[in-house]
Parts: C-alpha cells; sequence; structure tokens
C-alpha cells in the first residue's frame, strides 16, 4: 500500500480505443492489486500492466496511457496534472513487482479453506498422466536421479528415461548438456513406442565428444524396438547452431551419433519473437489503417512466418512419430522455450486427449510448468531483465488457435480458454506459472491458489460447442496444411478489447445457448417419459392446475414422488411460456 | 452456325483427368456444342460435365506425343486433360478454345438447356417492379412509377419502369436523362421505411469543362428532399477522378448549382483495375510455392481486399447518411452501372432486414443489378484467367458477393441464406444453364433475346424446396435492426470459400457446418417434442375445465 501515492481521482475521463463512443467521466481508484474505473467494468489487475505513458497535455486534462500484457490500452485523462503524476508514478511502481511476494496471487484470497486448496493443487496430475501415455514400462521407468533437484535445478525430480540408460550415463550425459538438461522422456506413443524426448544443446563446441551422452541417445533409440533409428531435431536456424559451437556448445554431429537423422528447424530466439511481436501489437494498434498498411505491417512483422515455422516443427515431429515410428529427441539451447513450444505442438497433433479441457490443463503443466519454462522471466512477472521477455507460450497458444480454425471440431475448448489462459499467464492471480523452475516453486502451494480448479468449474464457458468426443475429427492425428494462406491474424487475442472489430454476432454463443436450451429440453423429457409411465395423464392433469412458474428443473430420479412432480409440471410450464 | 463445325474432334479415348481433390480419372472425353465431358463408363464413377461458357482459358503443353491440356474455369477450378496423341490434343484444344468464346449470345447454353425438373414457380415473374412499387405505396404516397422508358429509349440500360418523385413529369425525366451519362437519370434506388429518407442513383452529370446545367435535374432530385432538409450525393470516384471525367463530357454536381447538396467522394476502382486485382488475387492463392513473405505481399499487391474495405466503406457511409443522419442520398459514379450497384445494394443489406433473406436478396439482385442494368455479359465475359487485353470484363458483382460476404460472417445470425448460396450466384453470373445473368440490361435480356421465354430463370431452381435447403443458414433469427459492419482491416477475410476453395480441401469446415446445423436441428426436435406433450396437456387440462368454471 506503500506505493500508493493517490487512492482516487475523481472527474477522470476514460477512452475506449475499441468504440467510437464519447468518452466517459469517473473515479479512478487505485488498490493494491488493482486500477479501478468506476461507473464502468473496466479494473486493470497492475500486474499485467506492461506500460504507463504520460501524453502531450490536452484541454480536457493530463492524458494517461496504460498498455497492458493482455493488449488491452486504456486511456485516462486526469483533471490536474499532480494527480495525474501521482498516479503514472504509483502504478509504475505497482506494475513492476521487486520481489514475488507483492504479486497478487499472495494476497488473492479467494473464499476457499486450505484442504480444498491443498485438493487444487493435486488437480493436475502428471504422475497420472505419464501412466496414461502407458509408461513406466518394461523399458522406460522413473528415474531417482533428480531428487531434490541435484543434477538439474530447472528440471522435475520425477522424470522418465530409458530403463537401459544406468545412473553414470544420465549423469555424464547431464554434464554434456547446457544446464545439465539431459534428454528425458516429454511423450510417449503406445501405439508405436516411439518417444519425443527433450534436452539442451550439447557442449560439443567444434569436436568434443561425450561417451554417455552418445549411449544416452543409443539408449532413447532402442527403447523404440521397431526403429532403426532416430531423429534429433535442432529447433534452431543452422547459423545459431553454429554460432553456439564458438562458445563450446553446439549440436550432435552424425558422426559420433550412431543412427541419428540430424534436422534444423530454424525457429528464431527470443529476441527476435519479442521484437518481431511489438511489430505485430503496433500493427494491430494502428489507428483505422488502410488495408496495405495493415497486410503490410503484418507482413513485417514476421510473426505468421514464425508460427508458421514452429507448427511446421510440431507437425514434422508428430508424423515421425505417428506415422514413421521414430523417436525423436527435440531440443534448442537451453531446451525450455523452442524445445516446449515445438513439443506441445507435436503432443496437440498427436493425441486427442490434449485437444481436451483437461488434457489441454496437463500438457501445460507437463512441457512448459514442469520442465522449467521461465515463466517470470518471460513474461516480466517482475521488474526484471527486459532481454529476456519473450512471447514464447504466446506463441503455442496461436499455434493452438490456428489449429482450431483449420480443425473447427476438433477441440474440446475453445478460443476464450486459450485468451483465458494468455490472461493468467501474465496477470499472477494464480500461482501456477509464477517463478521459473519447478524448484523455485515449489513452496507456492502454500501460500496461492491453482488455477486449474477455477477453471474446471467456469468450463462452460470454455467449451467448443462442435466438439464431440465421437466425431472422426476428434480421433487420431491432425495434419494440419502450413501453406501460408493457412494462417491467419489472431484478432482474437490482440484484438481482444476493441469490442467493433469482432463479429457482432457470435456462433459460438449462438450454439452453445442452443445446446444448454437442448439439455434442459433432454431432462425434461426424460422426466416426462418417467411421469408417463409411472402413473399416466391423470396424475399430470391432477398436479398441473394452477401451477406458477419458478421451478428449475427436477432432477431425474428413479422413483418420483408427489413434488417430484409438481415442480415437474412448473417446469413444463415454465417451458411452455419460454419457447 | 452449327456447332458440328466447330468440333473438330468429337471423341477422344484415354484421356487422363487430374482435378483439385478427386483422384484421376480414365475416360473417354467428349465435346458436345456446350459441354466437355469425361466418361468413365464405370458405375458410380464421378464424370466431368462442364459448360465451354465456364472454361476462361486453356493452355496447352506436349511431351512427345502426348498432350495435355489445363482447362482454367471462370469458377477459378484448374483442371488437366492427359491427351494421348498430339492432332487430338490440338484438335480438341481449338474447339474449346472455340466453344467457350462465343460471341453470339443466342448461341448460349441457357437458349437450349430444358430443366430436368417441374417449374413451379417462375422465376421470371417473382420480382417485378409492379410488385415492389405495390410495396412501396403502401409506405408512401411521393413516389410514381412512370413508363417513360417503356420503349428503352429514354435510358437504353434501365427497365422499361422507374420509380421516380410523384411531382416530377416524363417531360423533366427526359430532359434530366439527356444531363446523365448514359441516360441515366436519378431514379429511387430504396424507401427507409423508418424516417422516410430515400437512396437514389443515377450516371454522372454530363457538366462538361464548361459546367453545363440541368435545372430538370437539379428539380428532380430536390424534390426528394424534405423543406429545409439537406441531401448527400455520394460520388464513388475521387474529385481527381471526377474532374478528369468533365473533360469527356461527365462530371459532378457543381455546389453552386445545387445548394440543398453535400458532395462525398469515395474511391472506388473502375474496372479495368478491379479485373487486374482479381487476377493477381488469384494467382497469389494458386501459387503453391509462396513463402510466407511472399504470399503476403501479394496479397497486399493484389489490392483486393482494400476494394473490398473501400467499397463496403462507401456502402456504410451511404447507410449512415440516411439511418443516422435522416438526409437523403444520391450515389454515382461514371456510368451508374458498376460502383453505384455495389454500393446501393449494399447499403440495402445493411439497412433493410428483407434484403437478408434468400427471397429479399433474390429481389436486390433483380431490382438493384439485373434491371438497374449492370453489364453482366460484359463483366463476366472473362474471370481470373483471362490473359488477353482486357475489354470490359470486371468482377464487380463478385465484389458485391464478397462484401455480402464480410458482413455474413460479422452477423452469422442476421441472414436467411449462407455462403454457399453466395458462391452458387458467383458461379452462375460466370457460367450457367440458366438465363439469368445473360444479357447487359434488361432492354437486351427481356426484350432483344426474350429470355423470360426461351431460357430458365435461375431462380425458378434456386426456389426448388430441395435445392433451398442447401442454402439455408441454420442460425438465422430475423433481424430487424440495421447491422453495421466492422470496415477494419483486421475485421475484414479472404473469402476463402471462393479463392481457397480449389487450393485445400474444405473437409474439416464442411463437418463443422454439418454439425452446426445438427445441433441445431436436434434442438428444433427436441423443442416439437416438448410442445406436442404441452398441448396433450393443456387438451386434459381443457376436459377438467367445465368443472372448474361455473
Amino acid at each position: 500500500m506503500e506505493h500508493i501515492r493517490l487512492p482516487k481521482v475523481e472527474r477522470v475521463q476514460l477512452l475506449d480505443r475499441g468504440s467510437s463512443r464519447r468518452a466517459q467521466v469517473g473515479t479512478l481508484y487505485l488498490t493494491a492489486s488493482h486500477t479501478i474505473f468506476v461507473d464502468n467494468e473496466t479494473e486493470v489487475l497492475h500486474s499485467l500492466v506492461c506500460n504507463v505513458e504520460k501524453q502531450s497535455v490536452t484541454a480536457f486534462g493530463y492524458p494517461l496511457l496504460i498498455q497492458c500484457k493482455n493488449f488491452q490500452v486504456i486511456q485516462l485523462i486526469i483533471p490536474q496534472e499532480n494527480d495525474c503524476n501521482d498516479v503514472l508514478m504509483s502504478l509504475l511502481r505497482l506494475s513492476r513487482a521487486k520481489r514475488y511476494e507483492e504479486l497478487y496471487c499472495f494476497s488473492f484470497k479467494p473464499n476457499i479453506d486450505k484442504a480444498e486448496r491443498d485438493q487444487a493443487w493435486d488437480f493436475i496430475d502428471l504422475r497420472a498422466e505419464y501412466s496414461r501415455m502407458g509408461v513406466p514400462n518394461k523399458l522406460w521407468h522413473v528415474s531417482p536421479i533428480n531428487r531434490e533437484y541435484r543434477v538439474c535445478d530447472t528440471y522435475p525430480t520425477d522424470l522418465f528415461v530409458p530403463k537401459s540408460a544406468t545412473l553414470p550415463v544420465i549423469v555424464g550425459s547431464s554434464k554434456f548438456r547446457s544446464r545439465g538438461r539431459f534428454p528425458t522422456l516429454s511423450y510417449y506413443c503406445k501405439e508405436t513406442q516411439a518417444a519425443i524426448c527433450r534436452s539442451s544443446q550439447p557442449l560439443s563446441g567444434f569436436s568434443a565428444r561425450c561417451l554417455e551422452d552418445e549411449q544416452m541417445l543409443e539408449a532413447i533409440m532402442k527403447s523404440n524396438p521397431g526403429s532403426r533409428f532416430m531423429y534429433v531435431v535442432d529447433t534452431r536456424p543452422k547459423l545459431n547452431a553454429m554460432a553456439n559451437r564458438a562458445t563450446g556448445k553446439g549440436y550432435e554431429s552424425e558422426d559420433n551419433y550412431t543412427n541419428i537423422k540430424f534436422q534444423f528447424i530454424g525457429i528464431e530466439n527470443i529476441h527476435v519473437m519479442r521484437n518481431s511481436q511489438q511489430k505485430l501489437i503496433e500493427v494491430s494498434d494502428l489507428r483505422s489503417p488502410s488495408m496495405g498498411e495493415f497486410l503490410l505491417g503484418l507482413e513485417n512483422s514476421d510473426w505468421l512466418k514464425h508460427i508458421q515455422t514452429i507448427l511446421t516443427a510440431g507437425k514434422f515431429i508428430s508424423k515421425a512419430v505417428a506415422e514413421e515410428g521414430v523417436s525423436v529427441l527435440v531440443h534448442c539451447s537451453d531446451g525450455w522455450d523452442r524445445t516446449a513450444q515445438v513439443c506441445s505442438v507435436a503432443c496437440i497433433l498427436l493425441d486427442p486427449y490434449y485437444r481436451t479441457l483437461k488434457g489441454f490443463m496437463v500438457l501445460i503443466e507437463k512441457d512448459w510448468v514442469s520442465f522449467g519454462h521461465k515463466f517470470s522471466h518471460r513474461y516480466s512477472h517482475l521488474d526484471e531483465d527486459p532481454k529476456e521477455v519473450s512471447p514464447v507460450i504466446d506463441q503455442f497458444l496461436e499455434c493452438v488457435w490456428q489449429l482450431m480454425e483449420q480443425f473447427p471440431c476438433a477441440f474440446e475448448y475453445n478460443e476464450r480458454f486459450l485468451i483465458s489462459i494468455h490472461n493468467h499467464i501474465h496477470s499472477c492471480q494464480y500461482g501456477n506459472f509464477v517463478c521459473n523452475s519447478e524448484k523455485e516453486r515449489k513452496d507456492l502451494g502454500e501460500k496461492t491458489h491453482s488455477l486449474w480448479p477455477h477453471m474446471w468449474k467456469n468450463k462452460s464457458d470454455f467449451v467448443n460447442p462442435l466438439f464431440r468426443p465421437d466425431h472422426s475429427q476428434t480421433q487420431g492425428v491432425l495434419r494440419p496444411l502450413t501453406t501460408p494462406y493457412c494462417f491467419k491474424f489472431w484478432r482474437g487475442l490482440y484484438n481482444h478489447f476493441d469490442r467493433g472489430l469482432h463479429p457482432r454476432q457470435s456462433v459460438l454463443d449462438c450454439l452453445m445457448a442452443v445446446k444448454e436450451e437442448t439439455q434442459q429440453l433432454e431432462e425434461l423429457l426424460a422426466v416426462c417419459e418417467q411421469v408417463g409411465t409411472k402413473c399416466g395423464h391423470a396424475c399430470c392433469k391432477e398436479v398441473f392446475k394452477g401451477t406458477k412458474c419458478f421451478g428449475h428443473l427436477v432432477p431425474i430420479s428413479t422413483t418420483l414422488n408427489n413434488s417430484d412432480l409438481t415442480s415437474f409440471c412448473r417446469t413444463l410450464h415454465f417451458t411452455s411460456e419460454h419457447f | 452456325m452449327e456447332f458440328a463445325e466447330l468440333i473438330k474432334t468429337p471423341r477422344v479415348d484415354g484421356v487422363v483427368l487430374h482435378r483439385p481433390f478427386l483422384p484421376t480419372v480414365e475416360g473417354t472425353l467428349c465435346l458436345t456444342g456446350h459441354h466437355l465431358i469425361l466418361s468413365s463408363r464405370q458405375d458410380n464413377t464421378e464424370e466431368l460435365w462442364l459448360l465451354h461458357s465456364n472454361i476462361d482459358a486453356i493452355e496447352k503443353r506436349f511431351i512427345g506425343s502426348l498432350g495435355t491440356i489445363i482447362v482454367k474455369c471462370k469458377d477459378l477450378r484448374i483442371i488437366q486433360l492427359d491427351i494421348p496423341g498430339m492432332e487430338e490434343c490440338l484438335n480438341i484444344a481449338s474447339s474449346i478454345e472455340a466453344l467457350s468464346t462465343l460471341d453470339s449470345v443466342s448461341l448460349m447454353y441457357p437458349f437450349f438447356y430444358r430443366p430436368m425438373f417441374e417449374v413451379i414457380e417462375d422465376g421470371w415473374h417473382l420480382f417485378s417492379p409492379e410488385e415492389a412499387f405495390k410495396d412501396l405505396e403502401s409506405m408512401t404516397d411521393e413516389w410514381r412509377l412512370s413508363e417513360v422508358n417503356k420503349d428503352f429509349t429514354v435510358c437504353p440500360s434501365y427497365p422499361s419502369l422507374v420509380t421516380v418523385p410523384k411531382d416530377i413529369d416524363d417531360d423533366t425525366l427526359c430532359k434530366a436523362a439527356a444531363f446523365r451519362h448514359g441516360g441515366r437519370f436519378p431514379v429511387l434506388s430504396y424507401y427507409h421505411k423508418k424516417n422516410g429518407m430515400v437512396m437514389m442513383r443515377a450516371g454522372q452529370p454530363l457538366t462538361g469543362t464548361n459546367g453545363r446545367r440541368c435545372k430538370e435535374d437539379e428539380k428532380l432530385i430536390n424534390a426528394t428532399l424534405r423543406a429545409g432538409k439537406r441531401g448527400y450525393i455520394i460520388d464513388t470516384r475521387t474529385i481527381a477522378v471526377a474532374q478528369q471525367a468533365k473533360a469527356r463530357g461527365g462530371g459532378f454536381e457543381q455546389e453552386a448549382n445545387y445548394p440543398q447538396w453535400r458532395r462525398i467522394h469515395k474511391a472506388i476502382e473502375r474496372s479495368n483495375i478491379l479485373q487486374e486485382s482479381l487476377i493477381k488475387l488469384v494467382e497469389a492463392c494458386n501459387d503453391q510455392s509462396n513463402s510466407m513473405d511472399r504470399w503476403l505481399s501479394k496479397l497486399e499487391a493484389s489490392n483486393w481486399q482494400s476494394h473490398v474495405k473501400e467499397i463496403l466503406t462507401t456502402a456504410c457511409l451511404a447507410a449512415q447518411c440516411i439511418d443516422r443522419s435522416g438526409a437523403s442520398v444520391l450515389v454515382h459514379g461514371t456510368e451508374g452501372t458498376d460502383s453505384t450497384l455495389q454500393v446501393t445494394s449494399l447499403a440495402q443489406i445493411i439497412l433493410e432486414p428483407a434484403c437478408r433473406t434468400i427471397r429479399g436478396f433474390q429481389a436486390l439482385v433483380e431490382r438493384e443489378w439485373l434491371q438497374a442494368g449492370h453489364p453482366f455479359q460484359q463483366r463476366c465475359a472473362q474471370s481470373a484467367y483471362s490473359n488477353g487485353k482486357p475489354r470490359s470484363e470486371a468482377p464487380v458483382f463478385l465484389l458485391f458477393l464478397d462484401c455480402v460476404w464480410q458482413i455474413l460472417r460479422q452477423f452469422p445470425c442476421s441472414f436467411q441464406f449462407n455462403e454457399h448460396f453466395l458462391i452458387t450466384l458467383f458461379e452462375h453470373a460466370y457460367a450457367s444453364q440458366f438465363g439469368t445473368f445473360l444479357g447487359n440490361s434488361a432492354a437486351e435480356s427481356r426484350v432483344k433475346l426474350k429470355l423470360s421465354r426461351k431460357t430458365v430463370s435461375l431462380w425458378s431452381w434456386v426456389n426448388r424446396p430441395q435445392e433451398l435447403e442447401r442454402f439455408v443458414n441454420p442460425l438465422y433469427e430475423p433481424n430487424s435492426l440495421v447491422i453495421w459492419p466492422s470496415v477494419a482491416p483486421q475485421s475484414l477475410l479472404l473469402w476463402e470459400g471462393v479463392f481457397l476453395r480449389w487450393n485445400r480441401s474444405t473437409k474439416f469446415l464442411d463437418e463443422a457446418y454439418e454439425e452446426m446445423v445438427h445441433i441445431i436441428e436436434y434442438n428444433k426436435e427436441l423443442q416439437n417434442k416438448v410442445n406436442s406433450l404441452r398441448r396433450q396437456l393443456a387438451q386434459l387440462e381443457t376436459e377438467d375445465s367445465p368443472l372448474q368454471t361455473p
């Protein structure tokens, strides 16, 4: 609270970029966690603010531009200069947390008790997930090697490795890899026995070799009995990987590793991606651009090219695993950005489970949270090095969105689910994404809440009405097209708050409403049938007289008593008035 | 002329057909007067029946004695025929070329086509100006139906009946006609019931370099204004283009002579530029080797989306003047047969809910395009693969359909028809067994060609219940409001249903559409069940009631 210089300013104007409506006048409140504008629903979490800027004075007062990490842009006009400065200074400090403890998740106290909170943290169980995949089995097991994060402090404690890889091999391999991130299982395909493994780059330099590391890859290859080779996919551009050799890092040589096929993918590094997204945001923020300006801006940002590259990489891997039955080792430099993107995209393509609500939560926990994707660095949760910031998971979420556009029936969740997750990754309202590794996050469970059960409770908002578990599009491997015209600008995310730009009627909402009504009708008809069999029309007639409607639907029970009948008739009456 | 003279080789065996998404077929190729037919002579195999008039361009290639003909269709599809024998291939190619570029309209297929269905409701008589006028009469008595053009002499591109202000006599109309390009004097296009404002359209005024004026023209359009009210003239050309038109005898309304009107210039491009744009766009869509950069820069360079944006923006402007500013509007460009009609018809889609129904849209196309004299024959003579010197072809109507599709995407529940309906209209405008889009004006098609007697109307077919079913939007809920589309670049999309139709399979999107239909139909089924139950109960209740009521 000590950072709030001014808790309340009156007669502030709020300009909505998205609509042509006049500015609204109201009162601005600064709280420990939010900026609130009354009377209007505008409420912005401090942790979502990425930039506050004072603009040149106008006839109405002193404008303040607030840009948020969820791409919301708010313009306030404050009558007095002093007030404006105070709000600016307060917001600058409040939006740049110095310590984790300042983040909103530590003060966010939803009304649930400790037991429920603890349970919520167990909502996603990665052990269960690996066993769903089919490991441990006779070729793969959990290695105790990283207990207490002894070998690699950015990896989870529980890691799956080939049974044939001995402890010395793993330790040796770990020493030959950046930050000790040795090859370990990310996804196992039961049908083909092929695996996706992930790691960081080898410390090969120009010529260094490591017998254990070579044995490690050999063990992975052999854990897939059907295949005689494996792919090693370096997701970086070849030039970048070669440059790394000069610093003692690099990539695997096909000469040293037997039976590998080596492949570069060419996904650019975090700095290129940061700049690219910055350009994209500028394009989406243009005020009434011409079509030419917009398309040129989109092209110059290179953003869709990067998305295309990532999706193409995922497709390559899913094809190797599902169609060729060949295992793949994926790495980049440290193996926590591009590797996470590519592995998780491949998983989405391979396994229908990850296209369900629960499965997607599991996937983010598995490939991103547990494997040390540096959430706090990448999404600037704290006021730290801006060069560490990069939209890595944005790109993954966008790949999924692009896939949804191609396969509208294949996903149980909808676009809102992705956007909501994007929002939560940046907002730090829940503890899931705070810190940079599982090790750092160890004690957060006691102090913060988990996002996933909260989303699960609200899942009706996030469901894709076109999804049906038995639909043919839902089954099996997705084989997306990656021709350039298949990639579109993601208006739903980048112009999320510009309501004027979106379709004025939503097919999604419409179908959701229809499905909800259908469900009510189904329940009603089920009750009707039971009433019919139990007492025929006479009974209905009896209870129907003069009843008024307020009732909710009665749960369907096997034996209906009189009060059930009453509410049934109420319901019927209710529907007769509303349909 | 006999078609047989043009068919050098009527039949070739062992021809291999390649086409998008379907397996290659080997069979016998036959040429008839109007069709290119490939038959595999096996049961249950897809055969190709292609109208010669659908062929936009062909290319020949030879490898040894194996010839290949690439057939590029006006609906943008590309098919390939491998023909054994060089001579046969050359003969087929030149025959197709001749048959697909017949000059005489009366040789076109619609004059030979006999429907395989019973015409229940003749589309030729569905939408008459008299009917439309009856509707208008029920709302206002300020307009009349004039027969001044009954023999098409005052304005060859207008229908015989036009709606004009009641107080303006035919003599005044004739004088105004002499002052407007192509004799297209201002006529009523749309009456906005909500506030009584109107939209008119015309050709450009022939002011020329010395600023000619025409009192009758001024009187005519002023007659549409309420006392003390101003109106808007929307000139679809930029001021620079309008200025240049003066040198060729055209021009625009001078403020001094039209003090009650405010003129606004927009920038809808002329036909040859639109044609070039279509060619570039389709070239970009068909280039499979594109990198992302190349694709986006070609898409941008085609300018197609810019045209869509400009046309929609102008239509919104016209609608805004009428609905929001409560002012009447006169729209024109140069001839008043292209960009003018894009604007007036789209403004009606925005303003008038009836235009968003299947029937209403047909009526709109009849009123604002066919009877309003859009030269379909000339504009749709060639499509995106035309490579010769462009004459007067231009995708003016396709751009209109694209704009409608954009609004449909933004208001998916407000249209009774679906995307498929729009695509069907696109196809039939370029090549059809029906006579609806033949000719260049009402005078030509109705009178000279006797289309209504000699050909079948597209609407006769479209309105059959079994066809209609495919065109109905399952999400449709009548929406009585004005629908304002967003024209921001982020909101305007490439119309994949037309431009990527033959480049990528729509299997998954079609499945999604079917799923949507299924969800809605199932819901209706349950509603019907509940309703019938409710009726049963109500009936039982009334059987009871004598006991209760004294």
